[in-house]
C-alpha cells in the first residue's frame, strides 16, 4: 500500500519538466514523445529517455578512454634541453618529491580517484536499479548528487596544462608540450560528465 | 497543445521533486532558507529576497571582468632573464597549435565559453523581466542558461593557476598579472550570481510575461 505521502508524480498521473520543474497533468491520449512544457518549451517525459541505456554507455566509453589516460604520457616538460615525459601519476609522484603534498593529494584525488570512482559509482547505481538491490534509497540519491557535484573537478590536470603550455615556452631553455594522454583524459572527463547527466535519479525511487 | 490551462487549479499547490519525483505540497519558505525533499533529502527550494536586482548587479560585473580576465596575462615567469606569460586564450590557442584540437576545444568551452554564455544569457533574461519586455525567445535564453551553468566551472581554473604556480615555482620566479585579479573577480561575480539567483522566481516572472502577452 502506497500512502499519500509516498506518491510519486509519475504514478499520481503527473509529469514534471526536468528543465523548469514545473509540474503537470500528464496527457493520457497524446504520445509522450510530443509533450512540450508550456512554460520553457523542453521536451517532456515521465522519465528520462533510455536513461539506463544512455548512461551505460557513456560510462563504459569513459572506463575505456581512462585506461590510456593514465598509461601514456599526459605532458612532457624539456628543462634546459633535456626532454622528460611524464604520466598523472608521474606528476603527482614528483610533487610528493617536492614535499607539496596537499597539492599531490589535490591531483591524486582529482584526476585519478574521482575518474574511477565516479564510473564506479555510476555502474553501482544501473546495477542496483536493474538487479533491484536492496540498498537504501537515500543514500543512493546522496550518491548520484556526489557524483554529479565532483565531476568537474577532475577537469583541473586539463586546466594545468592549458596554463603550463601557454606559460613555460622558452624554447631550449624550458617548454611545456601536452602528450597523447590529455585527449584521453579530457575525453573521459567529459564523457562521465555526460553519463551523469544522462541519468534519471528518480528511477532509484520508482518500484 | 497546453496542458497548464485544463487543469491548473488542483495540481496548483503541489510540486514535486526533481531528484526522486515524491509529490509534495507546496509551502511558503522564506528567503535564506530552503525546504528539502523528505524523502530523499535533496533541495526542493530555496527562495532569494531581491533576486532580480542583486543577480543583475553581479552580473553587470562579470560582463566587465570578462574581456580582461580572458585576454590580459595571468602568470608571468621568469627563468635567467628569459620571460613569459599565458593568458586564458593563449593557453587555448597553444593547445591548438600543438595539435589538441579537442582538449582545446573543451577549454575553451569551459573556461571561455560558457562563462560568458552564462553572462550573456542570464543577463539578458534579468534585463527582460527588469524593465517588462518580453520575446518569445525568453524561455529558450534562461534554458540555455542552465546547460550553460554545468560547464562554466571557473573555480576549477582557479585550482589550477595555484597547481601550476606551485609546479613551477622551484625554477622560475612567478608574478601574478592583471588578468590574474580580473579572473578572480569574474569567479566571485559567477559565484554570487549563482547564489543569488532564484530559478523558481525567475521562471514564475517568464511564466507571468507568456501569459501577459498571450491575452
Amino acid at each position: 500500500m502506497q500512502t499519500k505521502k509516498q506518491l510519486s508524480a509519475k504514478s499520481a498521473g503527473l509529469i514534471q519538466c526536468v528543465d523548469c520543474r514545473k509540474l503537470l497533468r500528464y496527457p493520457e491520449m497524446e504520445s509522450p514523445a510530443k509533450l512540450i512544457c508550456p512554460r520553457c518549451g523542453a521536451a517532456l517525459h515521465p522519465r528520462r529517455p533510455d536513461s539506463i541505456a544512455k548512461t551505460w554507455a557513456l560510462a563504459i566509453t569513459a572506463l575505456i578512454c581512462l585506461i590510456p589516460a593514465n598509461l601514456f604520457p599526459i605532458m612532457t616538460l624539456t628543462y634546459k634541453g633535456e626532454p622528460e615525459t611524464s604520466t598523472i601519476m608521474d606528476g603527482v609522484i614528483l610533487l610528493v618529491k617536492i614535499q607539496a603534498i596537499p597539492i599531490a593529494v589535490i591531483i591524486f584525488i582529482a584526476s585519478i580517484a574521482i575518474p574511477f570512482l565516479k564510473v564506479a559509482g555510476l555502474m553501482t547505481l544501473l546495477l542496483s536499479i536493474q538487479l533491484k538491490w536492496n540498498l537504501s534509497p537515500r543514500q543512493r540519491t546522496l550518491l548520484y548528487r556526489v557524483i554529479e557535484a565532483i565531476g568537474r573537478w577532475s577537469m583541473l590536470d586539463v586546466f594545468t596544462i592549458s596554463i603550463l603550455v601557454a606559460l613555460v615556452e622558452l624554447g631550449s631553455l624550458a617548454e611545456i608540450t601536452g602528450g597523447v594522454a590529455a585527449t584521453f583524459f579530457c575525453l573521459a572527463v567529459v564523457l562521465t560528465i555526460f553519463a551523469a547527466g544522462a541519468f534519471d535519479s528518480r528511477l532509484i525511487w520508482d518500484e | 497543445m497546453d496542458l497548464t490551462l485544463k487543469n491548473e487549479a488542483d495540481i496548483l499547490h503541489l510540486t514535486a521533486c526533481h531528484a526522486c519525483d515524491l509529490l509534495i505540497e507546496k509551502q511558503h519558505i522564506l528567503p535564506g532558507s530552503k525546504a528539502e525533499c523528505p524523502r530523499c533529502g535533496s533541495t526542493i527550494c530555496e527562495p532569494k529576497s531581491d533576486t532580480v536586482s542583486k543577480t543583475l548587479a553581479v552580473v553587470i560585473t562579470g560582463l566587465f571582468l570578462w574581456w580582461p580576465a580572458n585576454f590580459s596575462p595571468i602568470l608571468t615567469m621568469t627563468i635567467l632573464g628569459n620571460t613569459s606569460n599565458n593568458t586564458l586564450m593563449g593557453g587555448v590557442l597553444d593547445l591548438y597549435r600543438g595539435g589538441f584540437y579537442w582538449v582545446s576545444l573543451v577549454v575553451f568551452v569551459c573556461s571561455m565559453l560558457a562563462p560568458f554564455a552564462k553572462i550573456f544569457f542570464l543577463l539578458s533574461v534579468l534585463l527582460h523581466i527588469k524593465f517588462n519586455r518580453y520575446t518569445r525567445f525568453l524561455p529558450a535564453l534562461f534554458r540555455f542558461y542552465e546547460y550553460m551553468d554545468s560547464w562554466g566551472i571557473l573555480e576549477v581554473y582557479m585550482i589550477a593557476i595555484l597547481v601550476s604556480v606551485i609546479k613551477l615555482v622551484d625554477i622560475a620566479a612567478i608574478h601574478a598579472g592583471l588578468g590574474l585579479f580580473c579572473f578572480i573577480g569574474l569567479l566571485l561575480a559567477s559565484i554570487l550570481a549563482t547564489l543569488n539567483l532564484d530559478k523558481e522566481q525567475i521562471w514564475e516572472h517568464i511564466e507571468q510575461k507568456c501569459k501577459q502577452k498571450n491575452s
